[in-house]
């Protein structure tokens, strides 16, 4: 699980948003993007709390279905969106660590 | 003024949608070379006095005794990839065939490598203006520089030849070109007419993009695209099995159709 004080910020080259969806531009990739992640690029443009970002998420999409945690979904999608470098996760280092 | 021939040297001044460029040979063969050179690209002949803005340099040496169609193909990709890096992040250059009406609206027929863009030139280019069987330079404003390249066809053998649009009886394209459409290939040899259908704007960028040369230097580069497409009628495909089917989808996708 990412920590709440993780801070995402969106990493893209360019970003066209669209009836919610988006297309990103990260480096010479372009990837298309559903609702909740695309909502996720446009509200971590200029860096978000991982924790703010999930309050925001579940105000505008609601709570998941099937009984999943928002904070596991949220977790399981940024991870992905790191992974292929659309956002950046900046993990909040313990003082004295 | 572009640099002179050198000694043994000949020049083959060129135009590429608006980039000069110029070819020059060398060796043994260069003459030989230049003059199969300026009758190929003879729609892109270049007035010597403007200066060049790229080169691109062959040298035949008679011990290896290459044969100058081989040569010629090689330098018809070498001719493209100078002219497409000395207009990156100026332009719009779509990996397309180009086709014009008379009243120079251009549609750009999108397709990877080796799937139907010579064929298509080839076979509409002589009731529509030929624009280019490779690559569609879109400027910002819309407007299009033509790149009448030679087409590259097999003829009475299994290896290709460069041919120019003369020699193929390919009509030219009026002076004034402006985008008109883009359309997305899709040739199945099994596809009964033609089919013309639209395609939502994200998904078809995303496709789209990996025929747009140096897409990411462009700036906004998505907005870039969307801008074209949305000003153009959006993003349509054609599904064909023979090119000559599509001459009459063309006042379609225009928006000429009645």
């Amino acid at each position: 699980m990412i920590d709440d004080e993780a801070r995402v910020v969106t990493a893209v080259d360019d970003v066209l948003v669209r009836n919610g969806e988006a297309l990103v531009l990260v480096v010479c990739e372009v990837m298309l993007l559903s609702e909740i992640p695309a909502a996720m690029v446009q509200l971590c443009a200029e860096g978000m709390r991982v924790g703010e970002l999930r309050e925001r998420l579940v105000a505008q999409f609601g709570a998941p279905a099937h009984g999943v945690a928002a904070a596991e979904r949220v977790t399981a999608i940024l991870e992905e969106l790191a992974k292929v470098g659309i956002v950046r996760i900046d993990q909040i280092v313990p003082s004295g660590a | 003024m572009t640099q002179p021939a050198g000694p043994g040297e000949a020049l083959v001044p060129l135009t590429a949608f608006g980039v000069a460029v110029d070819v020059r040979c060398s060796g043994s063969q260069a003459d030989a070379l230049a003059e199969s050179l300026r009758a190929a690209w003879s729609r892109c002949a270049r007035d010597a006095s403007v200066p060049a803005e790229t080169t691109v340099a062959v040298d035949l040496d008679s011990s290896a005794r290459p044969r100058i169609a081989g040569v010629m193909h090689t330098l018809a990709g070498s001719v493209t990839v100078a002219a497409i890096s000395a207009r990156k992040g100026r332009a719009i250059m779509l990996h397309a065939a180009g086709l014009a009406l008379p009243d120079g609206r251009v549609v750009a027929f999108v397709a990877p490598s080796g799937t139907g863009k010579t064929t298509l030139a080839r076979t509409l280019g002589t009731a529509f203006g030929y624009v280019s069987d490779e690559t569609v330079m879109v400027l910002h404003d819309g407007s299009i520089t033509a790149y009448p390249k030679p087409l590259s066809i097999l003829r009475d053998g299994p290896t290709k030849v460069q041919l120019s649009p003369e020699a193929l009886g390919l009509m030219p394209a009026p002076p004034a070109l402006r985008l008109a459409r883009v359309v997305l290939l899709d040739r199945r040899p099994d596809a009964a007419g033609v089919t013309v259908g639209d395609v939502p704007l994200l998904p078809g960028i995303a496709e789209l993009a990996a025929q747009v040369s140096y897409l990411s230097r462009l700036p906004t580069p998505l907005q870039s695209v969307a801008r074209m497409l949305e000003g153009t009628g959006g993003l349509a495909r054609v599904t064909y099995a023979e090119a000559e089917l599509l001459a009459d989808a063309i006042p379609q996708l225009v928006g000429d159709a009645s």
